[in-house]
């Protein structure tokens, strides 16, 4: 019989320090000091570009969309009122941005942004998957259903709460909840695992 | 850390298949391959909210100058009409007035000045018309020059003239009056000091 382990979200906490370091960053900024602005970039920025390169495919592309990202998210300082985490006000703004971007280009919205991301370069230590098990993994997140393959990107690509994933996804946390339970039962059965 | 509560949710609990499967996808996941390099796209976006705190500061510049701007022409809309209600009586000055002006101005009383103290409204009637006026307009300006004709100088005149007739025929009434009152009595202007104590004295006695 399996044991349980603990749950992928309790990884992130929303009393995460971080949480508080943003906060006060974002007070900062909104105050005027530019430093602020550039330390909560320097935070966010990888985690932003790999959000947007998921949706628009491209690093150039995906810079670009960051890069405007983070000025809309300037302008909208005095705006943010707190209720939901910076990380997930600034992914928000990203998502925002790199649909934007989709549609100027004349591009449709990805369906299955997930699948071009999963690759076999990005091996860690002790794990050493096959590229045939990475197509295999690509094709079946590709699969999902819209809802649950983007909490699952979230979740697992982004590292974000489920209070953080249920607000860009705009569901409850409970739901993103059993949206993602639901996702990873149906990978296994498509991957026979 | 356990902020999503995963304990309220038991059914949710996700075996060691599950944990490896999600492990699989976060090694799997995007990965360090094609990433950007970080310092260059953060001083990138450093440069671009350097260009977007200038242009706050126009923005803020420009609505700072339109506020200004709009309360010296609403200051001005203010202190305008005044300034020209003042103008005629600066004109009438003989100080400032030319000496031609300033004659018939002594000569013949501009009426239409005499109604401004009296009719407030009038004047500022008069203001507004002559604000809608063209010079070259002579209709309007002879429709203008109606009140002048039916203005109260003759009326008034003839009031003055009436009024004074009336003051002259109460003053004979009166002095007929006093007549009957006390009929030729300049004599007790004649009488002494103490002629006068000892008619008191015989009146008050009487």
């Amino acid at each position: 019989m399996d044991s349980v382990l603990p749950l992928p979200w309790t990884l992130v906490s929303e009393d995460d320090p971080a949480t508080d370091v943003d906060s006060a960053l974002v007070a900062r900024a909104r105050r005027g000091e530019r430093g602020a602005f550039d330390d909560l970039v320097r935070r966010h920025q990888r985690g932003l570009w790999r959000l947007v390169r998921r949706y628009v495919r491209n690093d150039a592309d995906a810079a670009d969309v960051t890069q405007q990202a983070f000025v809309r998210a300037f302008r909208a300082l005095e705006r943010f009122r707190g209720e939901a985490s910076v990380r997930s006000w600034l992914y928000r703004i990203g998502i925002n941005v790199a649909l934007n971007h989709l549609r100027d280009r004349g591009r449709e919205v990805p369906s299955d942004t997930a699948g071009d991301e999963l690759t076999v370069e990005a091996v860690a230590p002790g794990v050493m998957l096959s590229a045939e098990r990475a197509r295999s993994l690509r094709a079946a997140v590709a699969e999902l259903p819209p809802k649950q393959r983007q909490v699952l990107e979230l979740r697992v690509f982004d590292d974000l709460s489920f209070r953080e994933v249920a607000a860009l996804a705009d569901c409850t946390e409970n739901a993103a909840k059993v949206s993602f339970h639901y996702a990873v039962k149906r990978l296994r059965e498509v991957l026979g695992s | 850390m356990t902020g999503d509560h995963d304990d309220d949710h038991p059914e949710l609990a996700l075996d060691d298949a599950d944990a490896r499967l999600i492990a699989e996808l976060r090694e799997a996941g995007p990965a360090a391959a094609g990433e950007p390099d970080w310092g260059a796209l953060s001083a990138g976006i450093g440069q671009a909210i350097d260009g977007e705190v200038r242009r706050q500061r126009r923005r803020r510049a420009l609505a700072f100058g339109g506020v200004v701007l709009a309360a010296a022409a609403v200051a001005a809309l203010l202190v305008w009409p005044a300034s020209r209600r003042a103008a005629p009586e600066t004109a009438r000055d003989p100080s400032t007035a030319p000496p031609a002006q300033a004659t018939d101005a002594a000569v013949a009383p501009d009426p239409i000045a005499e109604t401004h103290e009296a009719h407030p409204a009038l004047d500022r009637g008069v203001d507004d018309l002559l604000d809608g006026l063209d010079d070259s307009d002579a209709e309007a300006m002879a429709a203008l020059a109606v009140p002048d004709d039916l203005g109260g100088i003759t009326l008034d005149d003839e009031l003055i003239d009436e009024a004074a007739a009336l003051d002259g025929a109460l003053g004979e009434q009166a002095d007929a009056l006093e007549d009957r009152l006390l009929p030729d009595g300049a004599w007790i202007d004649d009488l002494s000091d103490d002629d006068l104590e000892r008619a008191v004295e015989l009146l008050e006695a009487g």
